[in-house]
């Protein structure tokens, strides 16, 4: 009951937004914390394999441009170029994934890095076509129908919200699937997982093809509201941008779906609020991120929970802890 | 292609490899020691060649001087920074990160705050330059890299004779272990990233005395540190060296070879190649 409740308060929420929001600025920014939901989502869906991507804006950067591109070069509608700037993004996944993952832990965090600069100054340097670095510039608002016309930034709002809706619902339909529970048993334990016939190196690939391809789609959104698109490094698909995917989806909480949901919004929110700071901005995230990475290990989410606690009230049961860590546990406890 | 030019870029390229070796080797001591990728570490430089730069001109004291107060005020930052950050988010991959690159726009944003974002310079180490081989190399730059290669062998020397060294190493390779040993490992980290602040500090000064002073300046050479830890295989010393001086000849040398278009991606082709081909790094032991 409480949870259909939410749900309608937070639909409500969702489409009284615009309208609240009023000004063309705020709007683009829900449109742009929408974005930043869909990409921190599916970074941790990438998580669920407990590898950290410092990447992911790469992947959105091929959606980006691929979709772009296609619609500036070939006049392709945005309706089409937006699944196919997906489709990209997850293609040069795939390809990349076999080499990719073979490679674990602070190593993976650090190849994605630089595969997302390599193609960052590869968009910088093409000028050819991307046009170096003065970008993209004129990317088409997609067609409207009769008479919406997605120009508008509320219109664009909309459009934003039911395709991050859609792709949400597609990255929790599959977490929740016999797949979302293979990764997790290869998370797990993998060698266990390969006794018993799964290939984890498929299961893995397939994964960051599927994060991949959202994370095109993400990028798409973003150059078609945009209309520009530029390879700076202070811009949208610099190291930074990474860096703030990852910080998202942890101050929200990655053990949760809603985590970088959660996250993303609030931060998003906070770092417009701070812009009286004006260089001296990122302090804010920064302050949360320190707090939270110390006090609140399992994110915003878990806040409620903490605070029921706190005021000696009885909280849900803990789940069990894994058997291996109790043992662990107990033998560091003998040690020190 | 002009030889001597070539000749010139190696021994540019084996100067900024002698910077770019103090701040892996901090970063690799840390992460040996503590599991913890230190993110902030560009900016622990950073501050480390403001700190020479206020002590300089506010106080007026010698250069040399000014290093040795900011390399010993960064160590005991580490300390603080070690035991009131570090310490609580040891032990999963993902806190760390979050906390260092939390402290990254902290210190960065502070930095601006407090200097502002105009470029300051420092004094130069000395000024000339030597004939060597057949090449001007300026005076200033072959001090730094004395300096630096000071620093190096002084830290292997620490590592490998003295008992605190040993006791190091031995908790980086088995913290279970060295314990049983007696050994601290909370001690251990917070000697890590003492040290690790300090060689920061100076490879900052170094660095800061050449090309000057700004707030974002600790970003690349942080991404040099990381790169070469990386390419050399985490924790391992060895490894730092041989990787800091191939990314310092590769960042010297392909950018006369190469078109410039081409100069900026290959350094990262490179080492993404050599990740592929070996996951560990290329003196790294598979976890």
């Amino acid at each position: 009951m409480r949870r259909i409740l939410l749900s309608i308060v937070i639909a409500l929420a969702l489409l009284a937004a615009p309208f609240v929001a009023r000004s063309d600025y705020w709007i683009s920014v829900l449109i742009l914390a929408g974005v930043q939901v869909l990409l921190a989502s599916s970074l941790r869906t990438l998580w669920l394999l407990h590898l950290s991507s410092l990447g992911h804006v790469g992947f959105a950067l091929i959606g980006g441009y691929g979709s772009a591109l296609l619609a500036l070069n070939f006049g392709l509608s945005f309706w089409l170029t937006l699944p196919l700037g997906g489709l990209m993004a997850g293609l040069a996944a795939l390809l990349l994934g076999y080499p990719f993952m073979r490679v674990k832990g602070i190593y993976f965090v650090m190849l994605t890095l630089l595969t997302a600069e390599t193609l960052r100054l590869t968009m910088l340097n093409w000028q050819e076509v991307t046009g170096g670095i003065m970008g993209l510039l004129n990317i088409p608002a997609p067609d409207g129908f009769g008479l919406v016309d997605f120009g508008d930034h509320t219109n664009y709002y909309f459009l934003t919200l039911i395709v991050v809706a859609v792709s949400l619902w597609v990255l929790y339909r599959i977490e929740h699937s016999t797949l979302g529970v293979r990764w997790r048993a290869i998370r797990d334990a993998e060698h266990l997982a390969q006794v018993v016939g799964l290939n984890s190196r498929a299961y893995k690939i397939a994964n960051f093809a599927i994060v991949s391809f959202f994370a095109g789609i993400a990028g798409a959104l973003f150059a078609h509201h945009q209309g520009t698109l530029s390879p700076d490094i202070a811009a949208a698909f610099g190291v930074g941008a990474s860096l703030h995917l990852v910080l998202y989806m942890f101050i929200g909480g990655q053990a949760h779906f809603a985590g970088p949901i959660i996250g993303a919004i609030v931060l998003v929110f906070l770092e417009e609020l701070a812009r009286p700071l004006r260089e001296a901005r990122p302090v804010v995230l920064g302050l949360v991120a320190i707090l939270v990475a110390i006090f609140l290990q399992d994110g915003l989410v878990s806040l409620p929970e903490r605070l029921r606690r706190l005021r000696g009230g009885r909280g849900e049961p803990t789940p069990a802890e894994p058997a291996h860590q109790m043992v662990e546990a107990s033998i560091r406890e003998e040690l020190s | 292609m002009n030889l001597l030019l070539l000749w010139n870029g190696i021994v540019n390229g084996l100067a900024l490899g002698g910077v770019y070796i103090l701040m892996a080797l901090g970063l690799t001591l840390v992460f040996g020691v503590t599991r913890i990728m230190q993110f902030a570490h560009g900016e622990i430089y950073m501050l480390g060649a403001y700190i020479v730069y206020f002590v300089v001109t506010a106080a007026g004291l010698n250069i040399w001087v000014a290093i040795g107060a900011s390399v010993l005020l960064m160590a005991i930052v580490g300390l603080g920074l070690e035991r009131v950050i570090f310490r609580p988010v040891q032990g999963e991959i993902l806190p760390p990160i979050v906390a260092s690159v939390g402290l990254t726009f902290v210190l960065q944003s502070v930095a601006l705050g407090m200097f502002g974002i105009d470029e300051k310079s420092l004094p130069r180490l000395a000024s000339g330059s030597y004939q060597l081989l057949g090449t001007v190399v300026p005076r200033d730059r072959v001090i730094a890299v004395g300096f630096a290669l000071v620093l190096i062998v002084g830290l292997f020397m620490f590592l490998k004779l003295s008992k605190f060294g040993q006791a190091m190493i031995g908790s980086a390779q088995n913290p279970q272990g060295a314990l049983l040993q007696g050994i601290d490992p909370r001690r251990m980290s917070a000697l890590s990233m003492a040290i690790a602040c300090a060689f920061a500090a100076a490879a900052g000064a170094l660095t800061g005395s050449i090309f000057g002073l700004t707030p974002y300046m600790g970003t690349l050479p942080l991404v040099k540190g990381l790169v070469i830890i990386v390419l050399g295989g985490m924790g391992s010393l060895p490894g730092v060296i041989v990787g800091g001086l191939l990314l310092g000849l590769v960042d010297g040398v392909v950018p006369l070879l190469a078109d410039a278009r081409i100069a900026s991606i290959l350094p990262l082709l490179i080492v993404i190649g050599i990740l592929l081909v070996r996951p560990q790094g290329l003196f790294g032991h598979e976890e």
